[in-house]
């Protein structure tokens, strides 16, 4: 092998080798844990102090909603089969939110159990075709 | 009367098995009418998926709710316009409209090619029926449009509110004719690999049928992300999404075949790679299908969701299996006819810029199934959050623009210091300077410095490029700088038109930098008759009134906009109830300019009329869209028919493939 060829080869080693790292580092500093919400009941203390957030879907449950315009907070229960999370969210409430609706919420659980969410989802507008809707 | 459109269906499905056993058949046996036959077949297929859509489109338009499809996507009360855009509102409508681009794509390449590619079509027709196969299975089996209700409702659901915008009636069409477009280069690399035809030939002929989808999928990618924009109002236009994950998956392997591409032409180098390229944006597209419309990742119970996922996931592993199987046969005879020989020439420079944009694609897809793998592979669901492709992708992306503006210019084989001088002194300077200028100006966002500094340092080569190209044809020709300068765009399509998409790139990545590192975000609760700063601007609110139309009731707060006390307009950022689907929706409010784009959103209201406000201010932005268009531009210079081609091209004589080296140099 020629001199060339070999720093062609360490060129492409070294891109391969920065993509790796970048890949790798990038991955450890931002991972979120799915879990449901038995399971975030059933862990409650060691997410309390569990340093990486977490991420869960649910429903969002019949409870009383509270939203509070002034502040845009945003106080609603999701579950999933018997278990219940509380889950608190600063920012605009998204349009398709509402009792029923199955949503994705990901943040920290604070001291009393709360979820502190900074990001909720509501399901993408082109699945929107669940059954309870149908007019059939 | 609907029944028609499902018996369509189903003939297709027969008239494609058709065409596929005659073209195999045929080019085994040598039997010409057979191949003859498939021709005629694929139109078939096509002429009867033009009969499916029709029939749906006509029970769109009669609402015609005895069928699911049209109830679940369309009502009375909305306007034509999104009554037929409804055609791709659904899950089912839009695997038909994938399946109808499909056919269509067909029709055009065999018409095309039957004469000039006869070595190839075969296999070709193959590929694509084979294809079209896939989704006509799931259409009939799995996600029937034509599946009927046993009692129409007296009206429908309609479409979704946040659908019925006009960037989303013509962004779907759009990404399918890329996605679907790159089905073409995969058929030709086939038939490539199965008739042992693997001289330029197959590259020249998909050379075009990889910019064309490679434009549609650039453009469908950034009317979704103006429609996310406009429409989902949280003040982004992209969120990493899985969604959009899948759209630009195949766009990044497809940018990196129309560059390597270049080498195998100009240099035989890289045929296997090319070759892996053209299969890998193959299965991305159809991989990207599959994850938007199996619902896998978007939900964390989505398996269940749809049964279209093991007939994804069964094609995939097919088509991977036997397109690696031909490639792995074919080796020995796709051998580099040079070898590299230096790290500063355009051979290596190309290739380096290759293994950015795949290595961007595997961060996307590796961030994308993350949930996935980790499930499999630890038994716990982890995902990557957004934050993730941004720190992994900056710094990639960065680098790729850095050599957009090298790998041009770069000489062949072997740079001379002369040659690197005399490209890219100049530019370079230039880059140095500007971060200082922009340093004491008080610019302190260290990747905005160094990205602001590689957008000018990529145009300057540019700028650069076409100066010295003009001033050459002046002093030439004696032509005044106007006409010399389109002369030298006419003379060379392809790669005038190609420095000229680069130059889009380096808008997008402009307007990306200015609205991600100095995007403002503030929360503003307000009486009635308040004001409030942001920014530069300052917002003053007037009052909420109340609107009522056909489909929906409005509530709409009219705000005033100023800065420096000098008026500006009048924003009315509005809060919506879709009576059909009780849904509400927001409707952001934007003023755009150039410097920025200031986004107010009605947050929420009180009775008393206090209103909460979401206002952002996104520098740049219009820069993005701007850069859309000079793409498309440049995309449509390099694909303009020169004269020249248009002669030897339409070369009608059935001339076998392996033995023509047609002297279509110029794109």
């Amino acid at each position: 092998m020629s001199t060339h060829h070999v720093k062609v080869a360490i060129g492409m080693a070294v891109i391969v080798a920065a993509v790796a790292y970048l890949l790798l580092s990038g991955t450890t500093a931002s991972t979120v844990y799915f879990l449901t919400v038995p399971e975030v009941q059933q862990q409650q203390f060691a997410l309390q102090q569990a340093s990486h957030p977490i991420r869960v879907a649910g429903q969002v449950t019949a409870d009383p909603i509270q939203w509070d315009v002034r502040h845009l907070s945003l106080a609603f229960r999701i579950g999933e089969g018997e278990a219940r999370l509380p889950v608190q969210y600063t920012g605009v409430k998204p349009d398709m939110f509402q009792a029923g609706v199955s949503v994705i919420v990901e943040g920290r659980i604070g001291r009393d159990g709360v979820l502190m969410a900074s990001t909720l989802m509501t399901s993408c507008p082109s699945k929107y075709q669940d059954e309870k809707n149908s007019p059939s | 009367m609907n029944d028609i459109g499902a018996y369509a269906l189903r003939c297709a499905c027969v008239v494609a098995l058709y065409a596929i056993s005659m073209a195999l058949l045929g080019v085994r046996l040598g039997r010409h009418e057979m191949v003859r036959s498939a021709e005629r077949a694929t139109y078939g297929v096509f002429g009867l998926v033009s009969i499916a859509m029709l029939a749906l489109l006509y029970a769109l338009l009669t609402h015609d709710f005895h069928l699911q499809y049209v109830a679940n996507v369309s009502n009375r009360a909305m306007p034509t316009f999104y009554v037929i855009a409804a055609l791709w509102g659904g899950q089912e409508g839009s695997m038909l409209l994938w399946l109808w681009i499909l056919a269509l794509y067909s029709a055009l390449v065999v018409a095309q090619h039957r004469f000039r590619s006869r070595a190839l079509v075969p296999y070709v027709m193959a590929t694509l029926m084979l294809t079209a196969l896939l989704f006509l299975t799931m259409l009939i089996v799995a996600e029937d449009p034509f599946q009927r209700l046993a009692q129409a409702p007296r009206d429908g659901r309609g479409l979704n509110p946040l659908l019925q915008h006009p960037l989303m009636v013509i962004h779907p069409p759009m990404l399918y004719l890329g996605f679907v477009g790159f089905t073409i280069p995969f058929a030709f690399g086939m038939g490539a690999l199965a008739s042992g035809h693997l001289d330029n030939h197959w590259l020249r002929s998909v050379r075009r049928w990889t910019l064309v989808p490679w434009l549609f999928l650039t453009v469908g990618i950034l009317l979704g992300g103006q429609w996310a924009y406009v429409e989902l109002g949280w003040g982004g236009y992209w969120a990493w999404d899985p969604v959009e994950n899948a759209s630009l998956m195949p766009w990044l392997t497809g940018t990196a075949l129309l560059h390597s591409v270049m080498i195998q032409e100009k240099k035989g180098m890289l045929k296997v790679w090319n070759m892996a390229l053209v299969i890998l944006t193959y299965l991305l597209a159809i991989f990207g299908t599959f994850l938007t419309r199996s619902g896998i990742i978007a939900s964390v119970h989505a398996f269940a969701q749809s049964s279209l996922g093991t007939y994804f996931l069964l094609y995939l592993a097919g088509a991977c299996a036997i397109s690696v199987v031909l490639l792995v046969k074919r080796l020995p005879q796709l051998r580099s006819d040079h070898r590299l020989e230096s790290v500063l020439s355009r051979e290596s420079s190309f290739l380096f810029n290759n293994l950015f944009l795949v290595g961007i694609m595997f961060v996307v897809l590796w961030g994308t199934l993350f949930p996935v793998l980790s499930e499999a592979v630890r038994g716990v669901k982890i995902s990557v959050a957004a934050p993730f492709f941004n720190q992994v992708n900056v710094p990639l992306g960065l680098a790729l623009l850095f050599l957009s503006g090298v790998c041009p210019l770069i000489a062949w084989r072997k740079a001379s210091a002369r040659n690197l001088r005399r490209h890219f002194l100049y530019p370079l300077t230039l880059a140095f300077i500007a971060i200082a200028v922009l340093y004491t100006a008080g610019i302190r966002h260290i990747m905005a410095l160094i990205a602001l500094a590689i957008c000018l340092f990529a145009s300057g080569t540019i700028v650069l490029e076409f100066y010295r190209g003009t001033r050459a044809r002046r002093l030439s020709s004696g032509d005044p700088v106007v006409q010399a300068f389109l002369t030298l765009i006419r003379r060379n399509r392809r790669r005038y038109g190609g420095y000229i998409i680069h130059f889009g790139v380096v808008l997008i990545f402009l307007g990306i930098t200015g609205s991600s590192a100095y995007q403002i975000e503030q929360d503003l609760v307000l009486r009635p008759e308040a004001s409030a700063a942001v920014g530069t601007y300052t917002l003053q609110y007037d009052q909420l009134s109340s609107v009522l139309q056909p489909t929906y009731e409005g509530v709409i707060a009219t705000i005033q906009v100023s800065r420096h006390g000098r008026r500006l307009t009048t924003l009315y950022p509005e809060k919506r109830l879709y009576f059909a689907q009780n849904q509400p929706t927001t409707e952001v409010a934007l003023r755009t300019s150039l410097f920025d784009d200031l986004y107010v959103i009605l947050a929420g209201f009180e009775p008393s009329g206090v209103a909460t406000f979401k206002v952002f201010v996104n520098p740049l932005v219009l820069w993005l869209w701007i850069g859309g268009l000079v793409i498309v531009m440049g995309a449509i210079i390099a694909l303009w028919p020169e004269r020249a081609v248009a002669r030897t091209g339409e070369r009608r004589a059935p001339v076998p493939v392996g033995a023509v080296s047609a002297p279509e140099e110029s794109f």
